[in-house]
């Protein structure tokens, strides 16, 4: 299951400190056992806090579990607990959608060497280009409809991050400033949006600060669960097919070639002849497509509307940040890192999680204390590579080599 | 091969969780169907995404549940909404588990409301700051609670001018809101006109502070108004009106709290303008336990039913306010003060 | 006379220096076309910014025709930005403009927007200078913000609780000096791990240890300097009532210049961050060096928190920091990693965000404006990030892991 393109797992190394410092810097991308150890520690220490806070970490993982609706996939789980566990299922896809999504757009950026902060600017610009396209157009057919305002969507969100992209190849400006100022500059472009006056809210409800509902015919089709009540939507195989798309793209492609030549190393890419400027804007722009397509399959999918509150609660494209970082910028990885932090999500909340085993309040920050020891580890990957060699040395009986004075240049 | 070690690790850890898991069901207390009508009633309470310590409606509906537990002997079950992605699963939740009774806080939810309502016909439901007829189809076993905001706001600002009235030179008074929103217009519309019956030359200033959260953004909105020349600043904004409060104290000027008495916050407070969602909520839960409540409709609280109201006066204010306030509040009631403006032009 | 004086101008036109300091002079008289239609000039005639609007203008293009292309190109920005703003100005009333610019109390109120900003922008901008990136500075500042203001409640003195609140960041800069200096983690994400773990646990423990109610009303607070010169033109209302930690502020950018720039200290500090394998050879302390500085960010970047919750608001809620970390970053960059920078930075999204309170009396005639207002800063950032700046020179090795040989 390693990724092609991706890192090999390491051999034996005699110069590990420069193998694992070349992972830790220039890659940023590849393997699957740091990301699953990495996780389980992560799991591990937040199993202390919640000791420490006079609960029973089994438990609470378990009713987490439970909450997210991943026994479902237990076959001996039936009756009235099944359809339990089929509806929180339901929701953990529904929040796992745009995760995959968002994870995708900073993982592509990441693979040209940029951190792309700035999915939640994004993916809120392409949510808002679909509930405008979206509401409006009443009388078009519905899969031309859903069409039209995807492919907007996610050419908002390309422009959007096309800006940063440009900026950075154009004048060096560094692209975390620019994509973290773009992102405020739509949560409150949204905010006036469809404030109350605002050009975007509703004709409808005049004296609310929200935006007109999608049109019926907009709305992406349920397949699991009922229509009416948020059941699961199509846009979780959109999201699956994007995934595809990235690994297309990145290992199949001229262009992902160049990307991440880009991303090693700028200036051997530009000596190579590739434009490195050029390479900036279309990662970026890539990296923006799928923000922007996380939005319009949330606001065809379930949400329908949006409004100011709305606006500025989201956290979707920050979590993103998270999943890509976990994921280690792979497509399979920012598969199960999505869903890892969507189940996180659904498990945590007070619908789900009895309160007898934890407090419902504090679940969501033990869910956030998570997720930055999560990030925290995954940069660490040095840590768990190092322990990893040291015990297959060991175990081999091989001699831990003594350090070498570093040969070349270093990163 | 070198994966099988780590993988196996992964495996056995995740077969023991699903072991651990099996046994059981999780002793959840989640099964589908409940009985509707045998033992306590069950009331349900979903917030909006400004969840539980917003110390403002969601707090106020929260307070209302526990003291119906209290009173009314009724079971009470908070859902928070960190997202409006949970609005529809947290209300169809508490619907299927067969709550008696299922109130929803905010505009934000009407939609999740609606869809709620007509797909569990049986199940009553509640919406505060929401009228029945904005919702979809307009269900039939929804009640709306709606409030006479401006009513509540018309008295502080009455009270306001009044205690400002002697003192020299121009007065001013002004609001900080949180965002222009129907329920915020309509205590500021309320405060203004209030405000201008009692003096009809008093100057007002307006402010919002996009934010019902961030207390320094209010704060420095209260501050900047306050250097314009505010004598009385009305916070309109939810736990980010403390910013105004605190503002007020330090500038030593009059403050006015909402939706809460907010006078223990200090002397400052000259009054607050309430705002009694508490009361809404228990009062439409007495009517579930009672069998008196009729979906299809709204209950308009107003300072006829105390649905809202003037919280007490501070310690320092002056004497005469409590008598002349209440002159006030009879003429409303009693229809010679009448339409109120709920819009801030 | 005057054909020599004629020789003069043009051979000081001819000279090198000449072209940015015409287009300095330019941007100048950009800002000089908004200004004089603001209080206390009050011109009203838009002539008067269309005149030094377009001068402003013809500066900057002489600038980049004679090749000082960026400072040029600012220039023109400028004059143009200035002439549009000062037509605007001269179409609002003036007891509008006087509302809004009551510049005693803008900058006061700049003054306590830039301060967090402030604190922050310098703990990152040491940490930088060794050569360690630090995204995680929101992180730190959250901390200092929940930690302050609970220990100025629980031990009732103000000057604890922000000792404990420092301690808090500095604890959290401690993990992330930890990972990205001897694990040699990726900085960035290590900072951003940071940022996520802070809020979790600003969180957690907000709700545990308050149960959702608020914090008490009568923490003791960090008190105002009071100068007793309010009597005094401009200068009274302005600095005469400000908070000591906005001194103290003011303090600590000028000695992080001295420190950094002027001892041998600082010395240290900055050869980490450009050449550490050179100052590895004179014998520097690499690692030792970075985890001080590292820690000092920290412990700055809470104290700007702490000056937040303890100092300005008086209570704590949950995410109260609210992006302010971000924005000290980019203040640090925008200052081109250089204190006095920095702070000039900082006190310019101070202006802005002050600014966009005040332009709320506009909000009847134009709806909606108080909102958009609030693109005010991030909009400057970006053009200030990628246009007059361009491209930032941070400290060579910056964010690149050191492995002691």
């Amino acid at each position: 299951m390693i990724e092609p393109g991706g890192n090999e797992q390491p051999e034996a190394p005699p110069a590990k400190a420069q193998l694992a410092l070349g992972l830790a810097q220039l890659q940023r991308a590849g393997g699957l056992v740091t990301p699953v150890i990495t996780t389980l520690l992560a799991f591990a220490i937040g199993g202390v806090v919640v000791l420490a806070a006079g609960h029973d970490p089994l438990a609470t993982y378990r009713a987490i579990f439970d909450g997210a609706g991943l026994n479902w996939f237990f076959p001996w789980v039936t009756g009235a607990d099944r359809a339990n566990a089929a509806l929180n299922l339901q929701q953990t896809l529904i929040i796992t959608t745009p995760l995959i999504l968002t994870g995708l757009a900073v993982a592509f950026a990441f693979r040209c060497g940029m951190f792309n902060i700035g999915g939640q600017g994004q993916y809120m610009v392409g949510a808002i280009m679909s509930v405008w396209i979206g509401s409006s157009f009443a009388g078009m057919t519905g899969w031309l409809h859903i069409l039209l305002t995807v492919v907007l969507a996610m050419l908002a969100g390309a422009a959007w991050a096309g800006i940063a992209g440009f900026l950075k190849a154009t004048t060096g400006a560094h692209e975390v400033i620019t994509t973290i100022m773009l992102n405020w500059i739509a949560y409150w472009g949204g905010s006036y949006l469809f404030g109350l006056g605002g050009p975007l809210q509703s004709d409808v409800r005049k004296f609310v600060p929200i935006s007109s509902d999608v049109a019926d015919g907009a709305k992406l089709p349920v397949f699991w669960g009922d229509p009416q009540l948020q059941g699961l939507h199509v846009g979780l195989f959109i999201a699956v097919a994007a995934l595809v798309v990235f690994w297309v793209i990145l290992s199949r492609t001229t262009l992902g070639y160049q990307v991440r030549a880009v991303g090693y190393n700028p200036e051997a890419a530009r000596y190579g002849g590739i434009s490195v400027a050029r390479n900036y804007v279309v990662a970026m722009a890539i990296s923006g497509t799928f923000a922007g397509l996380a939005g319009a399959l949330d606001i065809l999918g379930w949400q329908f509307r949006l409004s100011v509150g709305a606006v500025q609660v989201s956290q979707v494209g920050f979590i993103g940040i998270a999943v890509a970082l976990l994921g280690r910028n792979t497509a399979v990885g920012t598969f199960f890192a999505a869903l890892l932090f969507g189940a996180l999500y659904t498990g945590t909340s007070t619908r789900s999680l009895d309160p007898s085993v934890f407090r419902p309040d504090l679940a969501g920050s033990l869910a956030q204390i998570i997720q930055g020891l999560v990030v925290l580890f995954v940069g660490a990957d040095v840590l768990v590579l190092y322990v990893w060699n040291v015990r297959r040395k060991l175990r081999r009986g091989r001699v831990t080599p003594a350090p070498r004075p570093a040969t070349g240049a270093g990163p | 091969m070198r994966l099988i070690r780590p993988l196996s690790v992964v495996l056995v850890l995740v077969l023991a969780l699903a072991a651990a898991g099996c046994g059981g069901g999780g002793g959840d207390k989640k099964s589908a169907t409940s009985t509707q009508g045998v033992g306590p009633l069950r009331v349900g309470l979903v917030t909006d995404t400004g969840q539980l310590n917003d110390r403002g409606f969601n707090q106020l509906a929260y307070q209302g549940l526990l003291r119906a537990e209290k009173i009314l002997g009724v079971k009470g079950r908070v859902l928070e909404s960190p997202s409006p992605a949970d609005y529809v699963p947290n209300l169809s939740t508490l619907a299927r588990q067969g709550y008696d009774l299922v109130v929803a806080v905010g505009f934000d939810q009407a939609a999740a409301v609606a869809k709620a309502a007509a797909a569990f016909p049986n199940t009553r439901f509640a919406i505060i700051d929401v009228s029945q007829g904005d919702l979809q189809d307009k269900p039939k076993n929804v009640r709306g609670l709606v409030f006479r905001e401006q009513e509540a706001g018309y008295l502080a600002g009455y009270a306001a001018a009044l205690q400002i009235k002697s003192t020299p030179g121009p007065h001013v008074i002004s609001t900080v809101g949180g965002e222009k929103q129907p329920p915020v217009d309509r205590y500021i519309a309320g405060y203004q006109a209030g405000a201008k019956a009692a003096d009809p030359t008093i100057r007002l200033l307006n402010g919002y502070s996009q934010d019902w959260v961030d207390q320094a953004k209010c704060k420095e909105l209260a501050l900047s108004q306050i250097a314009a020349g505010s004598q009385v600043v009305f916070a309109v904004a939810g736990g980010c009106g403390l910013g105004v409060l605190d503002a007020a104290k330090e500038k030593k000027v009059w403050a006015v709290g909402v939706d809460a008495d907010q006078g223990y916050l200090g002397r400052q407070v000259l009054t607050s303008a309430l705002k009694k969602v508490d009361q809404a909520v228990f009062l439409t839960i007495q009517d579930v336990k009672d069998g008196t409540f009729v979906g299809g409709a709204d209950s308009v609280f107003g300072l006829d039913k105390d649905g809202v109201g003037l919280g007490a006066f501070s310690k320092i204010s002056k004497p005469s306010l409590p008598r002349v306030v209440a002159k006030v509040r009879r003429q409303i009631i009693s229809g010679v003060i009448k339409n109120l403006p709920t819009t801030v032009s | 006379m005057t054909a020599g004086a004629a020789g003069a101008v043009g051979a000081g036109l001819r000279s090198e220096r000449a072209p940015v300091y015409v287009g300095a002079a330019g941007i100048v008289l950009g800002a000089l076309s908004f200004w004089v239609t603001l209080p206390p000039v009050t011109a009203r005639y838009p002539a008067w910014p269309i005149v030094l609007g377009a001068a402003a203008a013809a500066a900057g293009a002489f600038a980049a025709w004679r090749g000082a292309r960026r400072v040029g190109i600012s220039a023109i920005t400028v004059g143009v930005l200035g002439a549009a703003l000062g037509i605007l100005a001269t179409h609002s009333s003036v007891s509008n403009l006087v509302q809004v610019f009551t510049w005693s109390s803008l900058l006061a109120s700049m003054f306590v927007f830039a301060t967090p900003l402030t604190y922050a922008a310098i703990g990152g901008m040491v940490s930088e200078r060794s050569g360690v990136v630090n995204i995680g500075l929101e992180g730190m500042m959250l901390m200092g913000a929940f930690w302050g203001i609970y220990g100025a409640e629980k031990t009732g003195s103000w000057v604890l609780g922000v000792l404990i609140g420092m301690l808090a960041g500095g604890l959290l800069a401690v993990i992330h000096a930890y990972f990205s200096i001897h694990l040699r983690a990726d900085q960035i994400v290590s900072g951003m791990g940071m940022n996520f773990l802070a809020v979790g646990i600003t969180g957690y423990f907000f709700v545990q240890l308050y149960h959702g109610e608020n914090v008490g009303a009568n923490v003791p607070r960090i008190p105002d300097l009071n100068l007793h010169i309010k009597d005094v033109y401009f200068l009274g209302p302005t600095f005469g009532h400000l908070n000591l930690m906005i001194w103290i502020g003011f303090l600590v950018v000028a000695l992080s210049y001295v420190v950094v720039f002027k001892t041998p200290v600082g010395l240290r500090i900055r050869s980490c961050g450009e050449h550490p394998r050179a100052a590895d050879t004179v014998g520097i302390n690499v690692y030792a060096v970075r985890y001080g500085a590292v820690i000092t960010s920290g412990l700055l970047a809470a104290a700007g928190g702490a000056y937040l919750s303890v100092g300005f608001v008086g209570t704590f809620n949950e995410n109260m920091t609210a992006g302010r970390g971000f924005i000290a970053l980019a203040a640090m960059i925008f200052g081109n990693w250089r204190p006095f920078g920095a702070f000039g930075a900082a006190l310019l999204f101070g202006f802005s965000a002050a600014l966009a309170f005040k332009m709320q009396v506009y909000d009847a005639s134009l709806p909606g404006i108080a909102v958009l207002i609030n693109i005010l800063p991030y909009v400057l950032t970006l053009i200030a990030v990628a246009g007059v700046i361009g491209r930032s020179t941070p400290p060579a090795a910056d964010g690149r892991p050191y492995k002691k040989q």
